[in-house]
């Protein structure tokens, strides 16, 4: 399944990852990534039964999407839609999500959901990237996370953002002292980055959520 | 007053926006079948590379240059212009959409000196939102504010917003401007006109505009009032046959049903059909947006658009009702009460011109033909797998994936490939 944070309540997820149970995830436990029937991750998701067959028509459509080359063929009519609203949107149960078993309450539908909603303020200068490397780790940003990206806000002091720095988009947090600029990674392993005026600096949007799937929950 | 806002060099532009490393590095995209140049940044302009110019006559002076080269991407720049105009729509009191990467923005009412503190805003949002940068001219008419761009992109003291106001710097720039830049007015005109004896943009200002109408048409009377500053121009009167093609309609009431919403779109692709046919032209990539109405702002709203690309250039109704509605079902939610749609045919190529087509359209002309072929490769592919048949079939030299050697990640659109940011 699915997590989302937001990154203004990041120091909070830092914690409860600390708090995580002993044990979990062995490495190169599992299936190999990206060998499934679809060639990359899939998730669980719950959703209305009336939406089922139309669901699995489009699921079935994708299958023949997988070649790596597809790109390259160029023209596509099949490509996923824009980021705006999407129209699959998920029943809110009215209990809140606990471990042990569901709520009676369940049953009562209260209003739908939409996931795109809740973390896009502004659809139009909202970007979806992809992370690599671990350098942002401690503020829950993994390897190959998706970062939610929105460009029409104003970089502030303590955000994480996203900085083309020297022909490359970084992500970092970014702050502001004694009239200086740093990037400041979030994982003791990597120094921060002091910007100077030979750089070629911009920045480039601020990130507002990060989306990591859980491995072990998808096979 | 009228603003005309203009992306600069918009292809370019939407190819830098997620390669930082091609911000100072010289940049041409190509058109369709990586034929000759369609857009080009500013490095490659200095170079001498005219526009529209043949890419193999080119490679070489390009390749020395270490330009960036990239095959024209429409599901990209359908995207960013979506999102461009989307921006603008909610900055400024009303706007219409008139290409691609162009929109007319009205602002009566509006104070002089408000008029260039939203038009800075516009333009910084733009930049900081998608990184797109734009040119804004604004005077009294659409002809006129489309004689301020041109200025607007090419004085760099403008700082790319060029207010022409008053008579006497109006009278300036077109002394400057060559009949044949004035909007609308098309090469054939250009040659009669200079026969004539008239060269400049001010020789047509004072031109008897019944005259106009006589030796050419109502539209050359309704330029020539424009250029007196007499707002007289509709969108639909005139075209730029070089960028897009679009058919766009605020409707009546407004409309809530789907069948409606698809039914309108339908008669909307129809007239882009016969649009295309009068002006002899084809088209591979159609855009449709749909949004609600921003003068009723206690209702839900919603705007988008979706840009669908095609492998083979079409002009025949089927198939672009057909692609117009596979695109609103991509952006069609329901709930909301929709008060505009507009489809639009992102880029052209004449019917005349040899253009590689696809392997089952073998004549441009047979598109009732093709269409029969195309539903028997559809279903064998449905069964199959997509593309099973082409890459069987196909030559390698057939095959369009020949065309496109130069394509950038589909960023914005397939999860698979999202811009990378590293975290290292």
């Amino acid at each position: 399944m699915i997590y989302v944070h937001n990154s203004k309540n990041d120091h909070n997820l830092a914690n409860w990852e600390r708090e995580m149970p002993k044990g979990g995830r062995r490495r190169g436990a599992g299936r190999k990534p990206n060998t499934g029937m679809y060639r990359e991750r899939t998730v669980a998701k719950r959703i209305p039964r009336s939406l089922a067959k139309d669901l699995e028509q489009f699921v079935s459509s994708l299958k023949g999407e997988q070649d790596e080359s597809n790109f390259i063929a160029g023209p596509s009519v099949k490509e996923l839609g824009p980021i705006y609203p999407s129209n699959l949107a998920l029943p809110l149960f009215s209990s809140r999500v606990q471990a042990g078993f569901p709520s009676p309450a369940d049953d009562y539908l209260e209003e739908s959901l939409d996931l795109n909603q809740h973390l896009i303020k502004h659809p139009a200068a909202t970007f979806f990237v992809r992370a690599s490397g671990n350098s942002m780790v401690n503020v829950g940003i993994n390897n190959n996370d998706i970062l939610v990206v929105d460009r029409s806000l104003e970089p502030k002091h303590g955000n994480i953002v996203i900085a083309a720095l020297n022909s490359e988009l970084t992500v970092k947090r970014l702050c502001a002292k004694d009239n200086k600029v740093f990037l400041v990674p979030e994982n003791p392993d990597y120094s921060m980055i002091e910007i100077n005026e030979e750089m070629d600096f911009l920045i480039w949007g601020v990130v507002t959520s990060v989306v990591h799937q859980l491995k072990n929950a998808t096979k | 007053m009228i603003a005309l806002l203009d992306a600069n060099n918009f292809f370019v532009s939407c190819e830098r926006v997620f390669r930082p490393d091609l911000m100072k590095r010289p940049v041409v995209v190509l058109s369709n079948n990586d034929g000759c140049v369609i857009s080009r940044s500013n490095e490659v302009k200095a170079l001498g590379v005219p526009m529209g110019a043949p890419y193999f006559k080119y490679k070489e002076i390009l390749t020395d240059h270490n330009v960036a080269i990239f095959s024209s991407h429409f599901t990209l720049y359908g995207d960013m212009s979506g999102r461009m105009m989307n921006l603008i729509d909610s900055l400024a009191p009303r706007m219409e959409v008139y290409s691609i990467d162009e929109a007319f923005i009205d602002l009566s009412g509006i104070k002089d000196k408000d008029i260039e503190i939203l038009c800075n805003r516009i333009r910084s949002t733009l930049w900081r939102s998608l990184g797109i940068p734009t040119s804004i001219g604004i005077s009294k008419t659409k002809t006129l504010a489309k004689v301020a761009n041109h200025y607007a992109k090419r004085v760099p003291a403008f700082k790319s917003i060029c207010f022409l106001k008053e008579d006497l710097r109006i009278e300036h720039a077109l002394k400057r401007l060559s009949v044949g830049d004035v909007w609308g007015i098309g090469r054939q005109i250009t040659k009669k006109l200079e026969g004539q004896g008239i060269q400049t943009a001010y020789d047509l200002k004072n031109i008897d505009p019944r005259c106009m109408r006589q030796s050419f048409s109502v539209v050359g009377e309704r330029i020539v009032r424009e250029l007196n500053g007499v707002p007289c121009l509709e969108l639909e009167d005139i075209e730029d046959p070089k960028k897009s093609i679009q058919v766009t309609r605020s409707f009546s009431k407004t409309i809530t049903e789907l069948d409606e919403l698809k039914s309108t779109i339908a008669t909307y692709a129809t007239r882009l059909g016969q649009k295309l046919r009068e002006q002899g032209l084809m088209t591979k990539n159609i855009m449709v947006c749909i949004r609600t109405s921003k003068f009723r702002p206690r209702d839900p709203q919603y705007a988008n658009s979706y840009t669908i690309s095609l492998p083979s250039f079409i002009r025949d109704d089927i198939r672009l009702i057909k692609t117009a509605m596979q695109a609103l079902m991509y952006i069609y939610r329901p709930g909301f009460s929709y008060a505009k749609a507009g489809i639009m045919a992102l880029d052209l190529a004449p019917k005349g011109q040899r253009v590689q087509l696809d392997l089952f359209s073998i004549s441009a002309e047979e598109p009732s033909q093709s269409e029969k072929l195309w539903d028997a490769v559809d279903s064998v592919n449905k069964q199959y797998g997509r593309g099973t048949l082409f890459s069987a079939a196909c030559g390698k030299s057939l095959s369009w994936k020949d065309q496109k050697n130069h394509l950038s990640p589909p960023y914005t659109t397939n999860w698979k490939y999202l811009p990378i940011v590293f975290a290292k």
